[in-house]
């Protein structure tokens, strides 16, 4: 359904340094620098699949989005969805997706909930008949009806989160792209709304492509998912795929008491050559070690060599694999 | 066709109910652009309560050309208003991408989505000043006026409407071109008065570079006197069709370039 | 003098607002210009129909009153309306009421930090401009600093009055919703009544006396009136304390409209 080759995308940003005197430099001589937003970004996803884009902040993921939606132009590389070229065909493919960016919304913002959807109607030449169909089914799943009549800036943010995955769907688009859809929601709503997505999923076989910071979207729905980190692939697969394979270790960490000493130093000397990563932030440290290897071994020689105030163990879940990966910023294929 | 008229009764119909819910913020809008007109025309009426006529035109003439510069400015600020969102906010605060996600051209998008109901002032006094100055005896209108006038109007209208579409694009590649809109749109206020009466360089400016001149005063002398339609007309249904092209197709090549907001 | 000091950062920050938004201000000042430029291609197609005199004004002093007035239009702008009109629908006034410091104060800091750049960049050039243009119309150097360090202080209070009109102007967002109609009523009621489109004077004597009387005049006419000379003594001192009284009584307004529309905010829940 989803095929992208070597996509890149760059940006021109303009740099300003801080301050009067950089506010006044920018005023004669702005210097320009090229960000590569993502790099050489390949993968394939299948109909009916939900598919989950995860990495850290300013890592390319609502690029890639925008890339695959027809906003932006890609500055190399071939992205087919479903058939069409997003940016050569744009108007005829964007009736074939649906959109949801988390942190925006598509809805007619003064007006009662019902309006937007007049407006949708035309806009997507969806037929009377067809639409009261979907809109019974949409009510069915995300239970809107209730909202119709209020106008959309009296919405609670979940409501609106419901009506705008509505709006997505309206016109029954093959693949529905979600840039953090579950963004600021409390728990239950959250809940709610990922057993809708999933429902959807199902009884249309709508193709999903996720982004999200909550690794619980991921742990929930997707089945496959793609890693990207300074704009770059550095894990596509499954999920259990991930754990086997990375989940192999666990995590001491532990806070120090005495900085006097030369903790760096000291701990890869000792601990290096055994294959166990040692990661320093401040007076935080954090050891990955594998899990053949007993704890009680490491605490003891951990203890014997610095000073340490706390201490705990964890086993690898999935947070703490991706977190591994993204310290790292090693590529895991 | 049928679908896009249908897609644009919606719209407007919902523009309408956003209206009806800030009833008293409209017609402040109306009342205040009908303001703006009125103190301008208070200011000509002083200066011709002294002088008798404003290099060799008389009072009517000046209220004409005025009137005249008035009608296609409030067309093009009644229907395609949005165009300055775009310049000013849409394409930084990245709401512009919601267009790029629409099976409909962004720039008719764009313009459809609403109407602006301010311009109400300005098309209203335009109108109001054309018939009563035409009516003085400057002017002897002639049946094919019937067809010309309207059609003069919406080519003027379209003057401005091109020169909207083309600086809005600009905001495409830099983020924001608001204030270059602002500079560029403004020009506008030498068309209200004849152009005789500047110095050469803005006469050349506001005839071939941002061709306002051709919204009020060249057809209108064209009406008053019948003189070089080719000139004051023709050149006006030229530029404006020039114009257009030009700016859709700035549009086209500066949706290629969007960067959205942020990454 | 400690206290003046919290508002420092705000003239800080609102200078280098100015810089960030130089496109803005240069659009600003075009328009303003150009403005300034049809006003003198009329006058000077008008003054070369009446034969030198036009109701009192000389061409000479026509211009000089377009330019002054022009530039002190950039002195006393204030971004005021705006500011607290987009922070009411945002919600982001919480934001500014939460700061130990006083919500006007904040705000007039912000835009004497832009002003200090305009006045640099743009009132300069223009006054020493109209000075040149003076000389060569009457070939004698005319500067009187007197009246220029009169003209500053008169146009203090100018911006002052025209600060907390702003003020009053912006608190009506918390009511309406199309701010952007109602300030351009604004502008144009200033431009029209405070005489810096047309000297009062040419008026009808029936409305330019109350007009002088109005807060708008002290916007801009007074100041441009004493730089021009045309005020004696005691007009001028006359002048100047309207423009105190108005400044007085602009502040209190504010600041009532101020009390009610908090109220009404908490009634709105927003």
């Amino acid at each position: 359904m989803i095929h992208v080759e070597h996509a890149v995308k760059e940006f021109k940003k303009i740099v300003k340094q801080p301050g009067l005197k950089g506010s006044i430099n920018a005023l004669f001589k702005p210097s320009v620098e090229i960000v590569t937003a993502v790099n050489d970004v390949s993968f394939d996803v299948n109909k009916g699949e939900i598919m989950g884009f995860i990495g850290p902040n300013g890592a390319g993921k609502s690029t890639m989005i925008k890339m695959l939606t027809g906003i932006l132009y890609p500055t190399s590389g071939n992205i087919t969805v479903a058939g069409y070229n997003p940016q050569k065909q744009r108007q005829q493919y964007v009736r074939h997706i649906g959109v949801v960016f988390g942190q925006r919304t598509q809805l007619w913002w003064d007006l009662p909930l019902s309006e937007t959807f007049t407006v949708l109607k035309e806009i997507y030449q969806v037929e009377t008949k067809r639409y009261q169909q979907r809109m019974g089914y949409l009510n069915e799943v995300l239970d809107i009806a209730p909202l119709m009549t209020s106008p959309v800036r009296t919405l609670s943010l979940g409501q609106r989160m419901r009506a705008d995955l509505a709006a997505a769907m309206l016109h029954q688009p093959k693949v529905l792209f979600l840039d953090e859809p579950t963004i600021g929601l409390d728990v239950v709503v959250k809940d709610n709304i990922r057993k809708a997505i999933a429902q959807m999923n199902k009884n249309d076989e709508t193709t999903i492509i996720l982004t999200t910071h909550d690794l619980a979207d991921i742990e929930l729905l997707s089945h496959r998912i793609v890693m990207i980190d300074q704009g770059k692939r550095v894990y596509q697969g499954t999920l259990s795929d991930l754990k086997e394979r990375f989940g192999k270790s666990k995590k001491i960490e532990f806070v120090i008491s005495d900085m006097e000493q030369p903790i760096e130093q000291l701990l890869s000397q000792r601990f290096q050559q055994r294959g166990v990563q040692v990661y320093l932030e401040n007076e935080r440290g954090t050891l990955i070690v594998d899990r053949s290897i007993p704890s009680a071994i490491i605490l003891k020689e951990l203890l014997d060599l610095i000073a340490v105030k706390d201490i705990s163990i964890k086993e690898s879940d999935v947070e703490s694999i991706i977190k591994e990966i993204y310290l790292t910023k090693a590529s895991y294929e | 066709m049928k679908h896009f008229l249908k897609l644009y009764a919606t719209f407007i119909a919902q523009y309408f109910k956003r209206l009806l819910e800030y009833r008293i913020d409209f017609l402040t809008g109306a009342f205040s652009f009908l303001f703006d007109q009125v103190t301008s025309l208070v200011f000509i009426f002083i200066i011709f309560n002294q002088i008798p006529a404003l290099s060799g035109y008389p009072f009517e003439a000046i209220v004409f050309i005025y009137g005249f510069s008035l009608i296609p400015k409030g067309i093009d600020h009644f229907l395609t208003d949005n165009l300055w969102k775009v310049a000013y906010f849409m394409v930084r605060n990245g709401s512009f991408d919601r267009y790029l996600t629409r099976p409909i051209h962004p720039l008719l998008h764009v313009i459809m989505e609403t109407w602006q109901i301010d311009a109400l002032g300005e098309f209203l006094v335009g109108m109001t000043l054309v018939l009563y100055s035409s009516s003085q005896g400057i002017i002897t209108w002639m049946v094919s006026d019937i067809l010309l006038l309207p059609l003069t109007m919406i080519m003027a209208s379209l003057i401005y409407t091109s020169i909207k579409m083309m600086v809005s694009a600009i905001a495409l590649w830099t983020k924001r071109s608001g204030s270059i809109l602002q500079m560029v749109y403004s020009t506008n206020e030498f068309a209200k008065y004849p152009i005789a009466i500047y110095h050469r360089m803005i006469q050349f400016t506001i005839t071939y570079v941002i061709p306002f001149a051709f919204t009020s005063y060249f057809p209108a002398r064209y009406f008053m006197t019948r003189e070089n339609p080719w000139g004051n007309i023709g050149g006006l249904f030229l530029l404006a069709v020039t114009f257009t092209s030009f700016g859709v197709y700035l549009w086209q090549i500066g949706l290629r370039a969007y960067e959205s907001a942020g990454s | 003098m400690s206290k003046i000091k919290a508002y420092l950062p705000f003239a800080k920050g609102g200078f280098l607002t100015a810089i960030a938004y130089r496109t803005h201000i240069l659009g600003f000042l075009v328009g303003e210009l150009l403005f300034s430029f049809i006003m003198y291609y009329l006058w000077k197609t008008v003054f070369a129909n009446t034969g030198g005199t036009f109701l009192g004004f000389t061409f000479a002093d026509m211009v000089v009153f377009i330019f002054i007035s022009n530039a002190t239009r950039f002195l006393i702008h204030s971004e005021a309306t705006y500011t607290v009109a987009e922070e009411i629908m945002e919600g982001s006034i919480s934001m500014r009421l939460i700061k130990p410091v006083r919500l006007d104060l904040s705000l007039m800091f912000t835009d004497l930090g832009g002003t200090i750049l305009t006045f640099l960049l743009i009132f300069v050039p223009m006054l020493i401009g109209v000075e040149i243009y003076k000389y060569f119309e009457f070939g004698v150097w005319m500067v009187s600093p007197i009246r220029i360090l009169l003209f500053l202080f008169s146009a203090a209070f100018s911006f002052l009055v025209n600060f907390y009109f702003d003020l009053c102007f912006g608190f009506m967002a918390f009511f309406l919703k199309n701010l952007w109609g109602f300030s351009i009523l604004k502008q144009s009621m200033v431009n029209f009544l405070s005489g810096s489109m047309i000297p009062l004077d040419f008026l009808p004597k029936i409305f330019a006396d109350p007009i002088k009387l109005m807060p708008f005049a002290s916007i801009s006419y007074t100041p441009v009136m004493i730089y021009m000379g045309k005020y004696s003594s005691s007009a001028m001192l006359n002048a100047m304390l309207l423009q105190a009284f108005w400044v007085f009584v602009l502040f209190m307004a504010s600041t009532l409209i101020f009390a009610i529309a908090k109220r009404f905010l908490s009634v709105q829940g927003g």
